[in-house]
């Protein structure tokens, strides 16, 4: 026996937290699922017929969960935290190549290179910064739609620029290379890292501009950046003659320490939503 | 937010907040009518996902275009209704301005 009521009732407890929380949206979207289902029926089709035809017209709640996050889209403030700390970081290594420069130390060829090579590799770990901070939130308090936007749009935006300045960056670097060394590319361990930097760059753009990418691959994406990033930059340092200001056991531990928190953070990613949440507390941040 | 006709999803998404804009200048309406009312201007042609009519009506109303209350219908039950205003009314004007002169480029080329 067909009942509108309990259809209703288990398509709100089927709609995602933002809409099913909004009481006045969940009332003007049940008005209409009641209106298009009316119409239905009062066409001639059978009341089940008429209540999936009103709700295949609803489309996709998921999407349009997407869409009110937009429309009420608020400052999330670790992607302001991680732009900061990006231009600090690429500022003082500009500041400090242009010092270098000044002193003849450096030529303009290299040292565009590392100012770009340092923009793209600070702009992925600003990528798994943020994921971090979002798989924590995500597990301790929960995570909203207005928060995964939020989170993939700036990750889209950081994606990009990581992709240009880390292409152009090593583009510049094998320039160099001919000029100093004799070869375009080498093979180096350096080298490998600021290819494989660059080739998860492309795929965290398309994974944060494709809405069909889940949002826990996402995060486990974001993640992986910050281990190719920590292994391409410092990697090569425990396995070359490349100079370093710390010794090579102390590279090497702190790379581990670092690796082991990111596997940790990847095994978070799969928890469910809120799975380690603090009661009491309300998930805003 | 397409149907089944062969208009690309950009074109429906930029048309609209005009076709809503217009609309509601006809006078107040609310979701299911709007819905109804573009499927009869468009002869069917359009035909817009229902959820994702109401993101476009409540970023409207967010940007002062057009203002909602609720009221209770004829069947008893509470409906939301939509209303343009003036700042709504400008802004139909310019997408008009600016839909005329895409419909008068295209008319000159196809001529």
């Amino acid at each position: 026996m067909f009942n509108l009521e309990k259809k209703l009732s288990d398509w709100r407890e089927s709609l995602p937290p933002s809409l099913r929380e909004n009481r006045e949206l969940l009332e003007e979207l049940e008005s209409h699922l009641r209106e298009a289902f009316e119409r239905q029926m009062k066409a001639g089709k059978s009341a089940e017929d008429s209540w999936n035809a009103a709700l295949s017209s609803m489309g996709d709640t998921q999407n349009v969960a997407r869409e009110f996050a937009k429309v009420h889209r608020q400052i999330w403030w670790p992607a302001w935290i991680a732009a900061l700390l990006l231009v600090v970081s690429v500022g003082s290594v500009l500041a400090l190549t242009i010092a270098r420069f000044s002193a003849g130390a450096i030529r303009p060829l290299l040292a565009t290179h590392v100012v770009l090579i340092t923009a793209g590799y600070v702009s992925m770990f600003a990528i798994g910064l943020l994921g971090a901070w979002a798989v924590l939130i995500r597990a301790l308090r929960g995570w909203s739609d207005r928060q995964e936007i939020a989170f993939e749009s700036a990750c889209a935006k950081l994606s990009l620029l990581a992709l240009i300045t880390t292409l152009v960056g090593c583009a510049l670097g094998a320039w160099w290379a001919s000029d100093n060394l004799g070869r375009w590319w080498g093979w180096d361990p350096k080298e490998i890292g600021g290819l494989c930097v660059l080739a998860w760059a492309c795929v965290l753009l398309q994974s944060f501009r494709s809405h069909r990418t889940p949002a826990q691959l996402r995060l486990c994406n974001a993640i992986i950046a910050n281990m190719i990033v920590a292994t391409g930059w410092f990697g090569p340092a425990l396995i070359t003659i490349h100079s370093y200001p710390v010794t090579h056991p102390t590279i090497g531990m702190l790379l581990a320490i670092f690796l082991v928190i990111q596997v940790v953070l990847i095994w978070m990613a799969q928890l469910p939503e809120g799975a380690m949440k603090m009661h009491g507390r309300a998930a805003h941040l | 937010m397409i149907g089944d006709m062969k208009l690309g999803k950009d074109l429906v998404a930029a048309s609209a907040v005009p076709l809503i804009l217009a609309i509601l200048e006809e006078g107040e309406s609310y979701g299911y009518a709007i819905i109804a009312r573009v499927r009869e201007l468009s002869d069917g042609k359009m035909r817009w996902t229902d959820g994702m009519l109401y993101p476009v009506l409540h970023r409207l109303e967010a940007q002062g275009s057009i203002r909602a209350r609720w009221k209770v219908a004829e069947s008893g039950r509470r409906r939301k209704y939509y209303a343009i205003n003036r700042e709504g009314r400008k802004t139909l004007e310019e997408h008009k301005a600016q839909w005329q002169i895409v419909h008068g480029a295209l008319a000159s080329i196809w001529r």
